[in-house]
């Protein structure tokens, strides 16, 4: 009897807590969108990373110690459910965002649509302009984040640069993908 | 039990991208074919077994984060000019002269329109180049987005 008392309101805590996650949820999107989407002081990539990174340590940090608190049994299991949730809105939400911003790809379709027939030699020859410059940012930002090093006019991968490469060989070596770049 | 399961999936995936009649389709839709079905498989046994229940949403929430974040990281392999530089400079250092002879820009280009035509975002001759209805879908999906996340020039 008492343990059936105690697992209904277990049930009726992890309820509460996927609803207040949920309108936790709802609201992280509406500032977004209301308010930091027109600010000129948050713009780029590391300030929308930051906007969720800091949500998600916040929220799992709260979650995680209600869970503590108020689920015996079920605490774990519920925090890394609501944590996948988190997971879900902000991945979606940092793959659109990146996409929308700058892919090559529809850069090139972009372009395309904008000429309704576009000449594949000419499209080449404006894109490879882009492709080096491309290539000139992309070392920049692999050395910002400490993948690789520039020295000596030679670029090398770093240690912490060698173990994220191998686990990336691993992604593409299982779905026997060819990497076109 | 639900982290072992994407990892059936991604095996699974792993498996059927080198059969030949698999080959044809495209990776994403491959995994998510596969995910779907095991993740469905998944749900409908836990259900039989031990009913409806909160562990029954973790899990499924937990199940559709890691396949998310598989496919945000093989697509990330397959297109991106940075991965492909550290894949390269995993074999040996190099100089910017080399990764440039690499990774011939024009090359580069050629191959994205070659796989946008593959996938049918683009159609045409080879020397000249229109966009499919898919393509002009995705185009104004995309315009509509950078409008949406206000994205400057």
């Amino acid at each position: 009897m008492r343990y059936r008392r105690e697992a209904k309101l277990s049930n009726h805590v992890i309820l509460l807590l996927y609803v207040i996650s949920l309108l936790y949820l709802l609201v992280h999107f509406l500032v977004y969108l209301l308010f930091l989407r027109r600010s000129n002081q948050f713009y780029g990539e590391t300030s929308i990373f930051l906007y969720h990174l800091c949500s998600i340590c916040l929220y799992s940090f709260v979650v995680l110690i209600f869970s503590v608190l108020y689920l015996k049994h079920d605490y774990l299991i519920t925090l890394v459910g609501l944590m996948a949730a988190h997971g879900i809105y902000s991945l979606s939400f940092l793959e659109l965002w990146s996409l929308a911003q700058g892919s090559y790809s529809i850069s090139i379709l972009t372009n395309i649509q904008l000429h309704h027939i576009s000449n594949k030699e000419k499209l080449i020859n404006d894109f490879s302009v882009l492709g080096d410059e491309k290539i000139r940012q992309r070392l920049q930002s692999l050395q910002k984040v400490k993948l690789i090093t520039h020295t000596n006019q030679t670029y090398k991968l770093t240690p912490y640069g060698r173990v994220v490469v191998r686990l990336l060989h691993m992604f593409l070596l299982i779905p026997n993908i060819q990497n076109n770049g | 039990m639900t982290i072992l399961l994407t990892l059936f999936a991604i095996f699974v995936h792993g498996i059927a991208s080198h059969m030949p009649a698999c080959k044809k389709i495209n990776s994403i839709k491959l995994f998510l074919l596969i995910s779907c079905i095991l993740g469905l498989g998944y749900i409908i046994v836990q259900y039989a077994t031990y009913g409806g229940s909160f562990n029954l949403v973790a899990n499924c929430l937990l199940y559709g984060f890691s396949c998310e974040l598989y496919i945000f990281i093989f697509t990330m392999c397959i297109s991106s000019v940075s991965a492909n530089i550290l894949l390269r400079l995993l074999a040996h250092n190099l100089k910017l002269d080399d990764i440039k002879g690499f990774y011939d820009s024009k090359h580069m280009v050629n191959n994205r329109l070659e796989r946008l035509c593959k996938i049918g975002f683009i159609e045409g001759t080879p020397q000249e180049l229109c966009l499919s209805n898919k393509g002009h879908l995705l185009v104004n999906v995309f315009t509509r987005l950078r409008l949406f996340f206000r994205h400057r020039n």
